[in-house]
């Protein structure tokens, strides 16, 4: 591992504090801009006197909610995804894979068609589906060890299967889908401070483990063989990871519905800018990912206002070519 | 060195971007030249002793046998309709609702969405009755190549009604029959609306299935056609989406247009739903401070009436939203509430 001294770590450090400062800015717009304009002073009036009436409603209760939701949704999707890629040392590699998103779907579909009375219990059921979508993947992947190929392999089964529920849920309460489909693009409206309480400690938890396990993957990423003779316990490690990405995916999702894009790209959009190190595209990707749900979910507002665009619409729109512009830049970093 | 992008890229990405932009312009062109007609445009164009030419939703002029002796109805409110306008079937989809007593024993083709065309043709009908959307449009070849006449209508709210209730009458050649409904209908409806005191009218919000999603119904839908005949005002009213009757709104412009009254459609159980949903609304302080949550004034629509197509039943669901809008003209809601829940779980329908 190079020192933290050298002038490449510099480097990286610089674009982390741009990517800190891209994460702010995104914030702040988010913040500023929406349904309700007002000019900066008195948005910041409006934010912290209650007596202001019903800006101080909107923006306190509506728009900082919402953007603190999108911000730690873009954290954990990204940072799942970032894990998810090191530990299966596969690019496509992404919560799609491992079961979280058909778990959470079909278990979204199933409250959202079969229980539309017990709506309320869609975020901790589709949790659940996640995790439990996910569990399944592990055991069945599970031989003697577990080996990323076999793991990804077991992921696209189960999602192809669980994906055949949801796809046939689907066709047969047609006159029901409406409900299911903002849930299945993926979306921020309506977000609440409820939301945020429920996805901070995931957060959390995904920061944290990002800022420390960066040299960890750092070895995992060398092969199982060499990790091992560096006395890792290559295993432990991997399921330590898949766990916390599982986490992190599954209430990221159970929150936001289906929003594929961001776990499988950021990550990629992130190498491309900061390089292969962890300890450096962990935290990248915690605020590339932030920073890009929080500016697309603004834009998601304010497009088409007072119609909301999902989120994931306009994530995949953007996000995608952008992508590829940086990937045919091809950054002298690789 | 670094290589530069693809050259065509950027004038791809451009002319995606045009696209887009094209695109999201023509789907929300100015549509709030959608009056509600008095007497709707008739969907007839002209008839002979034996066949009736109509406008189709799209535009085009077809022509129909009249008297069809084996029809099949692939949904269940036309085919509610087409009983009351002195037809008879063959085959009709699956569902509960809407299905007149007639009708119930009938061989059932699968959902409407995905119905089964093999055991459609084995009827031998000789006419189709569906609705204008993509799956019954994709049968159209089939069922030209197999020599099946077909109407395909558009069926969203109270005007649709009266255009297909002379429609088919037409058809049936009950057309004496399908005047007297739409007049008794109508005289119904206009006598609430001649009820209405002039001044200050309701703004409304008509949100669907729950609130976490915002979505919206719009002036064109069923209930949104219903509010604004009856004189109230839908916040959403005038924005966007030409052949949308929903739409994803924003919870902030919401707010800043602090509805008078919202009401909800949903796809649950209305009484399982209510009070919890009532209670989240009071409990998070963005819904909690719209004035119509502040004076009670929420109200979940009962579905057989708002949800599904209540035909015949219009009347009653003009009378229950007349309720909700001016309960001091019309008397209070909960009285009405429960004679008309008890007399949906009488007819079934």
């Amino acid at each position: 591992m190079p020192p933290l001294s050298n002038r490449r770590t510099r480097h990286r450090l610089t674009i982390l504090s741009g990517l800190a400062m891209l994460c702010a800015a995104a914030f702040a717009l988010s913040v500023s801009l929406g349904a309700l304009r007002l000019p900066l002073p008195a948005l910041w009036t409006a934010m912290f006197d209650p007596s202001v009436g019903v800006h101080h409603q909107i923006l306190w209760s509506i728009r900082l909610p919402r953007t603190l939701v999108a911000g730690m949704v873009g954290i954990c999707l990204s940072l799942s995804g970032c894990l998810l890629q090191a530990v299966m040392r596969n690019p496509l590699a992404a919560p799609n894979l491992i079961g979280v998103s058909s778990g959470a779907g079909l278990a979204g579909v199933v409250i959202l068609i079969l229980f539309p009375n017990a709506y309320y219990l869609l975020t901790p059921v589709a949790f659940a589906g996640a995790l439990g979508a996910t569990l399944l993947v592990y055991l069945l992947a599970w031989q003697h060890g577990l080996r990323p190929i076999r793991l990804i392999l077991a992921g696209v089964a189960v999602s192809s299967f669980l994906g055949a529920w949801i796809t046939g849920l689907m066709i047969f309460y047609p006159d029901r889908v409406h409900s299911v489909l903002g849930f299945m693009v993926g979306g921020l409206a309506a977000r609440g401070w409820i939301h945020v309480h429920i996805l901070w400690p995931y957060a959390a938890i995904g920061l944290t483990g990002a800022l420390l396990s960066g040299r960890r993957l750092n070895l995992l990423m060398l092969g199982d063989d060499t990790a091992r003779s560096l006395g890792m316990a290559v295993e432990r490690s991997r399921l330590l990871f898949i766990v916390l990405a599982a986490l992190l995916a599954a209430a990221a999702v159970s929150v936001a519905g289906l929003l594929g894009f961001v776990g499988l790209m950021v990550p990629h959009i992130t190498r491309l800018i900061i390089g292969e190190d962890h300890r450096f595209l962990l935290p990248g990707c915690a605020l590339m990912g932030a920073a890009l749900l929080m500016a697309c979910d603004t834009l998601a507002r304010v497009a088409l206002d007072p119609v909301e665009v999902p989120v994931g619409i306009i994530m995949a729109l953007l996000g995608a070519p952008f992508f590829l512009y940086l990937l045919r830049m091809n950054m002298p970093q690789r | 060195m670094p290589r530069r992008p693809l050259p065509w890229l950027t004038p791809v990405f451009a002319a995606a971007f045009a696209a887009t932009v094209c695109l999201v312009c023509d789907v929300t062109a100015d549509t709030r030249n959608n009056e509600i007609h008095p007497n709707p445009p008739s969907l007839i164009v002209a008839q002979t002793t034996d066949t009736v030419t109509y406008r189709t939703p799209d535009g085009r002029r077809l022509q129909l046998s009249k008297h069809p002796r084996r029809t099949v109805v692939l949904l269940t409110s036309l085919l509610d309709l087409w009983y009351q306008a002195g037809g008879t079937a063959v085959g009709r989809c699956a569902g509960d609702l809407n299905v007149p007593f007639e009708a119930r024993e009938l061989p059932i083709l699968g959902t409407f969405a995905n119905p089964n065309i093999e055991k459609m043709i084995q009827l031998e009908p000789d006419l189709v009755i569906a609705t204008d959307v993509g799956a019954f449009r994709a049968m159209v070849p089939l069922l030209e190549a197999n020599g099946i006449a077909y109407l395909l209508v558009r069926y969203v709210n109270y005007t649709d009604y009266l255009a297909l209730v002379e429609l088919f009458s037409t058809i049936n050649g009950n057309t004496t029959q399908g005047r007297r409904i739409v007049a008794g209908v109508s005289a119904q409806i206009d006598d609430f609306i001649a009820q209405i005191p002039p001044l200050p009218q309701p703004r409304v919000l008509i949100v669907f299935t729950s609130p976490n999603l915002i979505s919206c119904e719009l002036a064109e839908s069923q209930t949104g056609e219903m509010v604004r005949m009856l004189g109230g005002v839908n916040i959403i009213d005038g924005s966007f989406f030409k052949s949308n009757s929903r739409v994803n709104f924003s919870l902030e412009r919401i707010a800043l247009l602090d509805p008078d009254i919202i009401l909800i459609n949903t796809m649950g159980d209305v009484d399982a739903c209510k009070e919890r949903l009532l209670h989240e609304l009071a409990a998070n302080s963005a819904w909690a401070a719209l004035r119509a949550v502040r004076r009670g004034r929420v109200h979940y629509l009962p579905k057989s009436l708002f949800l599904y197509k209540p035909s015949a039943h219009y009347p009653r669901a003009f009378r229950y939203l007349a309720t909700i809008l001016y309960p001091e003209v019309f008397g209070s809601l909960p009285a009405i509430n429960s004679s008309l829940e008890a007399a949906d779980n009488a007819t079934a329908f």
